[in-house]
């Protein structure tokens, strides 16, 4: 019988690291991956540990230098960063495009990290303005190393980045079956000075993956689905790679 | 666990099971409002507002939610309907009103929070809440007419806008670039009238649907709202294999795990040989399905089924059966299949006419008129090309549930979403060993079926496990299983070759088709008939021909799905068309326009295609063309899509963008209505005291306003407003019989029953108005009004009619039964036009504007016919353009659950346009003909024609996503 053995909501973080360390321990952010997966799986035996009242919520901005730095909690839920006029206006859109409205409301951002999806649009945004992401009891990491690492333990907490400068520039394209279809590949351009720009592609590799040159679109070896082939996927990234540097360029 | 939360503003305390989410929690607590659609969030069905935001709860444990706040639909429910529910209701927002509640919770929350949000914003607010029906188009209507309402602004009636005609009803227009389409929301229909149909009191007018009410409200109305004392719930052990025999089966484990009380497969079941398309008795050939074989077919065939307490023990119960497979090889694909070294599908000895099993070859349709062999010599040019047409499903969002109990006298009850319950009566009773006559079968509201339903799917299952537990069953489909085993388009491979002369005249068309069933034959031979007609029939030539196997593959099983195999045909006809236009250096219009069928025309083929085809000789007239308004429909489409614009090469490809492209399609539609001399439909009407009436039809209202449509019939009938009719479907213990809701027929068919069964009451009132009004010539009165008006304008009120038949005089109930079967089948046709871009480097193409022109007849109710048309071109929309089966390297499809099989949400969707131009119909009630299958015809082949504008590039196979044309595109180096 699929059976949750156990719901736990611990009340602080520390109280969530130990009862994450449990056998059958898994985390929920929001749960609108987790929870299909365990009841869809009849021999599945999980203890669930439900973050929401950890006090991972809230987004803030701080002055650093002259710059400024945007943290989101990671209880935060993707409707809370559209609702939030300090998150650079790409971003929120990222919000809208990667889930519907029903579920928005419900998928946090700790969850979209942790998940590290192939496929995630807003993500692959984080990652091209170069968003770091913190690890309970840990120092903060860029996201890049999160994603290009193999899958790490620990209570995501927070992400954070530099908010738009004077020059920043960013842009988003995809292709995908519908306008709002998952994209076969996406790529977000960020440029935070005038010459220097990075891209970050969505479908062409296990994990959302910067690219910083167009030299090294030729080392990517995306796995090829009934969307899109590999060599396909690999056309596209060069078709986008080439519009987005024609834009950050103009 | 105990939980707190506040549901509707009332703080509740209550034990949740660790394993419920807040869909079973909410439902079980009686808030029936929120739906099942799927179990990971995808349909936004079961979506409530959770602290305010709206949220799907099927992807939630409910013990998620303690110390939160939920809101239901149930919370507005006074008696007046909150604005957004009214609104909801005057547009005609919703069909089968399965997902309207979510709809509403989230219009209620955007207005909230935005009182004058824009389209954008409404269209964002609906992206979770997939609909298969509306295509969005009136409940963005309605959030915009709500939201002015909230805004304490006035809204204007809700209903069509009347357009002057362009042309004389039958010659061509040019249409002038500068003439621009009246400007008016795209929800509003725009109806074309037509001078020979007469103005009606209820008929023709934009009525509020009869069970609207219900469905805003989200009140009891479909099968899992009603719950039978000491239900069982059902679940269903699938084959993980494409092909295997079924060596042994070993349930000893799953029998005594605490709270199974049943589990069935072959060993334990009666093998009966039956075929599970719901159509008329006697079932076309070849009966090859039994409850529980011992050989699987596809994966997610029939293993075994498990009757337990819950679902949950259920499901662990499907893990302890052991099964012993021998694997077998498989095949998916309707050309491999016919090949000497595929596996044989049916190898059993028991089943009985199939024309070549060894060959997986279920059916052979031949027919011909003329000598098409003769006609191709006889052509200057001849022109062939092969198309592919891919599986699809239907995707209703209320998934196949069925729920089973002897009643208190042991007959056996089901209750289906079905639209064929007579048939799923007749076809069930064998299958357990009754007579029909203890078999009841009650169809509540349906959330969608669009064919899936036209099967008896899985009715057996329940009766079985109800008969074996003496306990009700409920079996509801999850959303994997209908991708896996419910019922899908076929897949086709069609082959035209046609002779043409200098002239541009047809002198001979050919289709070969090959038609993939999967591993059971169902509606193989109806959905590939229909395809030959439709392929054949569109255009006059004088030799026609029709070739046709019907072929088994290890595929998910195919069966109907609206339009039956028109969409395959028209995509490879009218393609296949305009290829030759070009080839011949013609105006593809002209050239199809010199072909199309006219009025007077004859069906030449027709007859010899059918579930009953005529033979050569049995036809002394052929059917002909009775109305036709095709060219109007083509002057308003081609107004409203700027058809100039296809010749402007600024326009197809714009300067400052090199990578785009744009093009216009065009393809010309012609569809049935009803199967004549089969379909049938009965409907009973009878007075009540107050001079009400109700209304007892078979026919099943899918959420197509079938419903309102034959009320209003009735109500013309009579002389009185909708609301006097109490319609009430169906119940094959207390309703007449009616073939069920399938091939366009249930405004026609059951529509002209209504009109029968209430002229027969109309009569009656009539000879008692005489009587009482001193009046010799009864057929002299007029019902209207609610009254009988004797010419001198004497009246009496049908209310006074009936108290006086109930209590006074000459005692009698006022009724009146009746049946109607047609020798007919008019035709309606349409123009369907499309508008794309496409992106030549990616191949990714993106639809603007879909454009549906349709002479459907007289429209009963123009808001519930454009309703029709928009939901018909959104799911056309989906089979052209995106969704598709995928399977794995086992035969196993990869892509079930909605998102990775994708079908068109809220904020993607291209405009839409729908006119409804009139014609009048003699052999129709009141002049309609059909309109809910054309708009799956002309969608998939009008976009293939505007590639053809943006690029010059034909493809043959859909669906156009971006990989197959970024292909095309580069093996045709443009
Ligand atoms: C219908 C549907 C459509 C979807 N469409 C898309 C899409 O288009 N593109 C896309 O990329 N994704 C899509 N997703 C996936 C979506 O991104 C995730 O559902 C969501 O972002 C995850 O958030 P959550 O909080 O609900 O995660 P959860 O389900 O709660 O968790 C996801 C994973 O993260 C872990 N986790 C959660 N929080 C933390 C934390 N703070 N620290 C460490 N680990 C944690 C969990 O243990 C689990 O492994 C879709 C999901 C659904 C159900
Ligand atoms: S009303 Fe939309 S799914 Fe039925």
């Amino acid at each position: 019988m699929p059976s949750v053995l156990a719901y736990h909501r611990p009340q602080s973080l520390d109280e969530a690291q130990k009862l994450a360390s449990g056998k059958n321990a898994v985390l929920i952010g929001g749960g609108t991956l987790v929870i299909p997966e365990v009841l869809s799986n009849p021999s599945s035996e999980t203890e669930i540990i439900d973050l929401q009242s950890v006090g991972l919520t809230g987004i803030t901005s701080e002055n650093e230098g002259n710059e400024t730095s945007i943290k989101i909690g990671a209880m935060s839920r993707l409707s809370d960063l559209i609702n939030n006029e300090n998150i650079p206006h790409l971003l929120r859109e990222l919000c809208s495009k990667e889930l519907p409205s029903t579920l928005r409301t419900q998928a946090t951002i700790g969850g979209t990290i942790a998940e590290r999806s192939s496929e995630s649009i807003l993500l692959s945004g984080f990652l091209a303005i170069n968003a770091e992401i913190q690890i309970h009891e840990k120092n903060w990491i860029p996201l890049n190393e999160y994603l290009q690492s193999s899958p790490p333990t620990g209570i995501v907490t927070a992400i954070k980045f530099f908010g738009p400068s004077d020059e920043f520039k960013s842009c988003f394209h995809s292709v995908g079956r519908t306008p709002m279809d998952v994209p076969i590949v996406s790529a977000v351009g960020y440029s935070k000075s005038k010459g220097n720009f990075q891209v970050s592609f969505t479908g062409v590799a296990e994990v959302p993956t910067l690219i910083n040159a167009s030299d090294e679109l030729a080392n990517l070896n995306p796995q090829g689905d009934f969307r899109g082939s590999s060599d396909y996927r690999k056309h596209l990234a060069s078709v986008l790679y080439t519009r987005i540097a024609q834009e950050m360029q103009a | 666990m105990k939980i707190s939360f506040s549901l509707n503003e009332q703080q509740v305390e209550t034990d949740v099971e660790l394993h419920e989410t807040l869909l079973q929690l909410l439902r079980r607590r009686g808030m029936i409002s929120v739906r099942y659609g799927s179990d990971s969030g995808e349909t936004g069905a079961g979506a409530v507002l959770i602290d305010g935001q709206l949220t799907s709860t099927d992807c939630m444990l409910a013990v998620q939610i303690d110390g939160h706040d939920v809101l239901t639909v149930e919370w507005f429910n006074k008696p007046e309907l909150h604005p957004i529910q009214a609104a909801f209701v005057a547009t005609g927002a919703m069909q089968s009103g399965y997902s309207t509640p979510a709809m509403i919770l989230g219009a209620w929350e955007l207005l909230n929070r935005n009182p004058n949000p824009t389209e954008h914003e409404i269209r964002d607010m609906l992206s979770g809440i997939l609909d298969r029906e509306t295509a969005y188009v009136k409940p963005v209507e309605a959030v915009m007419r709500a939201a002015a309402l909230m805004r304490g602004e006035a809204n204007e009636p809700f209903g069509p806008v009347y357009l002057p005609p362009l042309t004389d009803g039958k010659n061509p227009v040019d249409v002038s670039p500068d003439d621009d389409a009246p400007d008016a929301s795209p929800a509003v229909p725009r109806v074309v009238p037509s001078k020979d149909v007469p103005e009606m009191a209820v008929v023709g007018k934009p009525e509020v649907k009869v069970d609207a009410v219900r469905l805003v409200k989200g009140n009891p109305a479909f099968t899992d709202d009603f719950e039978e004392r000491g239900q069982l719930i059902a679940k269903v052990l699938r084959s993980p294999h494409a092909h295997a025999n079924i060596i042994d089966i070993d349930d000893k484990k799953a029998v005594a795990l605490p709270g199974v009380h049943a589990v069935i497969h072959y060993k334990n079941t009666p093998r009966i040989k039956y075929a599970s398309g719901g159509q008329s008795w006697p079932n076309p050939h070849p009966h090859d399905q039994v409850s529980f074989d011992n050989k699987v077919r596809h994966v997610g065939d029939r293993v075994a089924a498990v009757a337990a307490e819950t679902k949950e023990i259920a499901q662990t119960a499907l893990g302890l059966i052991k099964v012993e497979y021998e694997i077998l090889p498989y095949v998916l694909d309707e050309v491999e299949t016919m090949e000497p070294n595929s596996p044989v599908i049916h190898d059993e000895e028991d089943t009985e006419e199939i024309y070549d099993a060894d060959k997986n070859i279920v059916l052979r349709i031949e027919a011909e008129r003329g000598d098409v062999e003769k006609g191709a010599t006889e052509a200057d040019y001849v022109f062939e090309d092969t198309f592919k047409v891919h599986q699809v499903q239907q995707v209703p969002i209320e998934p196949h549930i069925s729920v089973a109990w002897l009643d208190s006298d042991e007959r056996l009850v089901v209750r289906t979403a079905t639209q064929v319950p007579f048939h799923v009566r007749r076809m069930l009773a064998p299958l357990i060993g009754r007579d029909i006559k203890d078999v009841r079968v009650i169809k509540p509201r349906i959330g969608g079926g669009f064919g899936a339903k036209q099967e008896m799917l899985i009715e057996d299952i329940v009766a079985h496990l109800a008969i074996a537990t003496r306990r009700p069953v409920k079996l509801e489909l999850d959303r994997s299983e209908e991708f896996i085993a419910s019922r899908t388009r076929h897949p086709q491979t069609l082959t035209f070759t046609t002779g043409v002369e200098d002239s541009g005249k047809l002198v001979s068309q050919n289709l070969r088709l090959i038609g993939n069933t999967g591993p059971y034959g169902t509606h193989g031979q109806t959905v590939q008939t229909v395809a030959g007609l439709r392929g054949l029939t569109s255009y006059n030539a004088e030799n026609k021909k029709f070739d046709c196997d019907v072929v088994y593959t290890n595929t998910p099983v195919a069966g109907a799905y609206r339009g039956y195999g028109a969409p395959q045909a028209e995509f490879a006809l009218e393609a296949h068309m305009e290829d030759i236009a070009h080839s011949l250096g013609k105006d593809p219009i002209e050239f199809k326009r010199q072909n199309w069928v006219k009025v007077g025309d004859e069906l030449n083929i027709a007859p010899h295609l059918g579930e009953r085809p005529a033979g050569p000789d049995d036809i002394d007239e052929y059917p002909r063309i009775t109305s036709n308004g095709i060219e109007e429909c083509i002057a308003q489409g081609k107004r409203s899509i700027k058809w100039h614009r296809k010749d402007d090469p600024n326009w197809v490809s714009p300067k400052d963008q090199p990578n785009i492209r744009r093009g216009l399609g065009f393809a010309f539609c012609m569809h049935g209505t009803a199967i004549p001399f089969l379909d049938m439909g009965g409907c009973s009407i009878k007075i009540n005291d107050d001079g009400s009436f109700n209304m007892l039809v078979g026919a099943t209202d899918l959420g197509t306003g079938a419903d309102t449509v034959l009320g209003q019939i009735a109500a013309e009938v009579l002389g009185v407003p909708l609301s006097d009719i109490q319609v009430y479907s169906s119940d094959t213990d207390v309703t007449p019989f009616d073939t069920g809701a399938y091939a366009s027929s249930t405004t026609y068919i059951s529509g002209t029953a209504a009109k029968l069964a209430a002229e027969k009451v109309r009569e009656r009132i009539k000879e008692r108005a005489a009587k009482l009004l001193n009046i010799k010539e009864p057929c002299s009165i007029e019902l209207r009004d609610r009254k009988a008006i004797a010419p001198d304008g004497s009246s009496v009120s049908i209310e006074d009619i009936a108290m006086e038949a109930f209590h006074l005089e000459d005692h009698e109930q006022i009724m009146g039964t009746a049946s109607y079967v047609s020798p007919e089948c008019p035709a309606p046709f349409a123009a369907q036009f499309a508008e794309i871009e496409m992106d030549i480097d990616t191949g990714q193409v993106t639809i603007i504007k879909l454009v549906m022109a349709v002479d459907c007849g007289v429209a009963i109710n123009p808001v519930t016919a454009s309703g029709q048309v928009e939901g018909g071109m959104l799911q056309a929309l989906g089979y052209a353009h995106c969704e598709e089966y995928a399977f794995d390297e086992t035969g196993k499809m990869i892509n079930d659950s909605l998102g990775p099989y994708k079908i068109y949400r809220a904020d993607e969707m291209p405009d839409f346009e729908v006119f409804l131009v009139q014609t009048m119909e003699d052999s129709g009630p009141f002049g309609a003909k059909a309109v809910a299958e054309i708009p799956k015809d002309g969608v998939a082949p009008a976009i293939r024609n505007a590639i053809i504008n943006a690029t010059g590039v034909a493809i043959n196979e859909i669906p156009f996503t971006p990989e197959r044309v970024w292909q095309k595109i580069r093996e045709s180096e443009i």
